[in-house]
């Protein structure tokens, strides 16, 4: 009985090596952004933005840029360490951005050493800059305390209403996957603000197009089902009226997919009239004309951002996964040999349940 | 292994004080006369007998009017006229030394004609001075009712019994400690409780061996089931009503003369978190308060080692709109979390004890001087982050909702390892503390009864009772638990119908 008090006393003295290193929370800084630049073929900038907060808690944090331009991006990391008073850790990173002539070049390599950081949560958001990052993140908002809570706040509301959603989940996921490619919203910095302007469309890991913020919003509906979004519709003799997404859905039906595949995919729009200047909307059959016109205005528009995604060979939405999911024996190269010559059809169905409460 | 064997001394019985042994009635005059308060009054007016008796234990009211005129406006021959003509009862003619000892000790008085003849007669009149029924203090509830128990054992039972008015209420009586010959009840009802529990806690309680038992938390601790468990295994309770509600389920209680507690068994982890007041109010409302309390209790034991290990191996973990507070608020603390936590926990049991050794009023500025003024300073002197500050109060303020006061300062106390595992490896060294409670909570048991029993082993009919209070009309049986004879509380049927007036 002693022996054995003695050998677990024993064991745990040795043991006490094994404790895991700590990190205080005062004692490191803390990554809240990184932005990737490109600058020459082999060449990478990393830029890490931190948030230093100040003495007191009413005073909002200082935001600072650390930049180093390497091969890799770890030794990135390594180089800004030099000019940093406290060891950096991207645990808490919340955003990594992509300069887009990067983008078109390829960035899984950059996303892959964020993807094994075991300490990086999968809810990272990514998306792709139209222009440098470095001068992105350096540019203090008036709208928010640090360029890295402006972006997060942005993309976050955003990614509810107007782009689809994305993270480094859904990247890397789309990455993988057959059948299917990913998309990452498209931001750009416009004086002191910065704006979401599109959706960036991806083929394996290069950006290979883009589409603008109004068909952005198309796509989300081909995409998956939601709850807001505003879509404007021209209405006879210049008028216009805007219709606010109250509860999407959307529904795919594959045919003969191993011949010659057709798609036809349903879009349900359950909408409220949130804006239009000289129609009187009380009246029920009116009601019934500006469905109609916004189902030949959506399915007009998004006829073409399918053909758009079929011309560049994208299957942002994923059919091919989706096909394969309904398909016995599904045969992935036949597909996407055919995919840019697959008729599909997108039909909108609009239906208005609301007109405010002034009706 | 020499060094881990010791010898055991042989045990020394004390006889020195102890009645055993021979004595003669001589000798024990001899020692009784030597206390100033023993008087011997030689009566001699139609007969002649002598009355001892100790001054400061028997009523004097009751020898000068009950006594004397009886004994001495009549010729008496013997002690058994003396029996004959006494109007009382309880008397012992005896000429057994070691039997006048005891009782004369007790307060009875002792009645001989003859003064070295060890035969006596011994008439009981013991006084005692009893504090007034007062309102229960530290299980105090708004509604129900207001008594607590008094030092007295006959009277806390009477407070019992007459809540229980049937002949099956049965009180055994035991003498325990060498010294103090404490007077210690075993009460159950007859037929419903688990004969097997009744006769564990009547040998537990023969079994104490101890010289002194002045208060029933003695035989909590002596008769508790692991002695070194943090965890108190019997219900202390000042409330007969608890008492009697208990006992009404199959519980023994332990009640002992001179404390003004009793404890109940056996008895449930669960039962510690429940306030007798739970079932003074609706059952929907004690339910939910009932589980505030248990989280209160989580929150208590984790909130300031969860604190520690998310700051110093989590930052991952802290909500978004909390980093810049929280880092803002430890930017100028010079201590590492734990030694700020260890510290802030450290000052609330200073402050707590201190409050508890001074009278109430010097409490009170205790309270605000430490609560107030060293709270602010210490932030402000950027000692500690007053988002510990925060936590640390609550916590103390969480684990005083636990009715029970033994298990508030288990609870107040547990934290310290948790604190300890946190700052060594993060939440899996909680986790791990966690596992170590949980399996010591499994192995407990009162009075030879599971600890954590509705839980492990589950008992779903008795969770009615338990982390929620179903309404009246659901507890219809008794603690299964418990073992009771008789399960059945009540006929379901006639507890659930609603009669309106027609019926």
């Amino acid at each position: 009985m002693a022996k054995k008090k003695l050998l677990i006393i024993f064991t745990l003295i040795l043991l006490t090596g094994c404790f895991p290193s700590k990190k205080i929370l005062e004692d490191v800084q803390l990554v809240s952004a990184v932005g990737y630049d490109y600058k020459s073929n082999n060449q990478v900038e990393l830029n890490g933005m931190v948030a230093i907060p100040q003495r007191g808690e009413d005073i909002p944090p200082i935001s600072q840029v650390f930049t180093a331009t390497t091969n890799t991006s770890k030794m990135a990391r390594a180089l800004e360490q030099a000019e940093s008073p406290k060891p950096f850790e991207i645990g808490r990173l919340e955003i990594a951005l992509y300069n887009n002539r990067l983008a078109e070049k390829g960035i899984y390599d950059l996303v892959d050493t964020l993807q094994r950081d075991p300490s990086l949560g999968r809810d990272l958001y990514m998306a792709i800059v139209n222009g440098s990052t470095k001068t992105l993140l350096k540019q203090q908002y008036p709208l928010s305390e640090t360029p890295s809570k402006y972006l997060l706040q942005l993309l976050d509301q955003n990614m509810k209403a107007n782009i689809p959603k994305s993270n480094i989940h859904d990247f890397l996921y789309r990455y993988y996957g057959k059948g299917m490619d990913p998309n990452l919203p498209l931001i750009e910095k416009q004086g002191d603000r910065i704006r979401v302007v599109g959706t960036a469309l991806l083929k394996d890991d290069k950006m290979v197009g883009q589409l603008k913020l109004e068909d952005s919003f198309l796509l989300k509906l081909l995409m998956e089902p939601f709850e807001k979004g505003i879509y404007e519709v021209k209405f006879k003799n210049n008028q216009f009226f805007t219709i606010q997404n109250l509860k999407s859905k959307v529904e795919y039906r594959f045919k003969d997919v191993k011949r010659s595949p057709s798609v036809d995919i349903f879009v349900h729009v359950k909408g409220r009239v949130s804006e239009a200047p000289k129609i009187p909307v009380s009246d029920p059959s009116l009601i019934e004309q500006l469905e109609r016109a916004t189902e030949i205005a959506m399915n007009k528009r998004i006829n073409k951002i399918v053909k758009k995604l079929q011309k560049a060979k994208v299957d942002t939405i994923g059919l091919g996964d989706l096909a394969r999911s309904r398909t016995r024996g599904f045969d992935f190269k036949h597909w996407d040999d055919q995919y840019p010559d697959i008729p599909i059809n997108v039909k909108v169905n609009v239906e208005i349940i609301q007109a405010g409460i002034t009706e | 292994m020499i060094f881990f064997k010791k010898k055991k001394k042989k045990q020394q019985e004390s006889n020195s004080v102890s009645t055993k042994g021979s004595l003669t009635f001589p000798e024990l005059m001899k020692k009784l006369t030597a206390s100033a308060d023993f008087s011997t009054v030689k009566q001699s007016s139609l007969s002649t007998f002598y009355i001892s008796y100790y001054k400061t234990l028997v009523n004097p009211e009751f020898v000068h009017r009950d006594l004397l005129p009886y004994i001495t406006e009549i010729p008496l021959k013997n002690l058994d006229d003396i029996q004959k003509h006494l109007p009382l009862d309880g008397m012992v003619k005896t000429n057994d030394v070691h039997d006048i000892a005891n009782k004369v000790t007790a307060g009875f008085i002792l009645i001989q004609m003859n003064k070295d003849d060890p035969e006596g007669l011994l008439v009981p009149s013991l006084s005692t001075e009893n504090r007034q029924i007062s309102i229960p203090e530290t299980e105090f509830s708004v509604v129900g009712p207001k008594e607590a128990f008094v030092e007295s054992l006959d009277t806390n039972l009477n407070l019992i019994r007459k809540r229980l008015p049937i002949p099956e209420f049965t009180v055994k009586e035991v003498r325990v400690g060498k010294l103090s010959k404490t007077r210690v009840a075993i009460i159950y009802i007859d037929g419903i409780a688990d004969e097997e529990n009744v006769n564990t806690a009547i040998q537990r309680v023969n079994d104490i061996e101890y010289d002194h038992v002045v208060d029933s938390s003695y035989i909590n601790q002596m008769i508790s089931d692991n002695e070194n468990s943090p965890f108190p295994q019997l219900i202390d309770t000042e409330r007969p009503d608890r008492v009697a509600s208990v006992l009404s389920e199959g519980k023994v209680a332990i009640m002992a003369d001179g404390s003004p507690h009793a404890l109940t068994g056996p008895t449930t982890i669960v039962e510690f978190f429940s306030a007798f007041e739970d079932y003074f109010l609706n059952w929907t409302l004690a339910s939910v308060i009932r589980l505030i309390r248990l989280m209160a209790v989580m929150f208590s034991v984790l909130s300031s080692p969860l604190y520690v290990a998310v700051l110093t191996f989590h930052y991952e973990m802290i909500p978004e709109n909390l980093l810049a507070t929280l880092v803002a608020s430890r930017n100028d603390i010079p201590f590492p979390p734990i030694l700020e936590a260890i510290v802030l926990e450290l000052s609330i049991e200073l402050l707590r004890e201190a409050g508890a050794r001074l009278p109430s009023k010097v409490g009170q500025t205790i309270g605000i001087v430490g609560g107030i003024v060293i709270g602010t300073a210490a932030v402000q002197a950027g000692l500690t982050s007053n988002v510990l500050l925060i936590i640390v109060a609550l916590a103390a303020l969480a684990s005083f909702t636990t009715p029970v006061y033994q298990m508030s300062n288990t609870i107040r106390l547990l934290r310290f390892p948790f604190l300890l595992f946190a700052q060594f490896l993060g939440l899996l060294g909680v986790a791990i503390c966690f596992a170590f409670i949980v399996s010591h909570l499994l192995k407990l048991t009162s009075l030879g009864r599971p600890y954590i029993a509705p839980l492990y082993p589950l008992r779903a009919n008795d969770l009615k009772d338990a982390l929620i209070r179903m309404p009246f009309s659901m507890q219809n049986s008794r603690p299964s638990l418990l073992r009771p004879q008789d399960k059945a509380r009540m006929n379901k049927k006639r507890a659930t119908a609603k009669h309106d007036i027609e019926d």
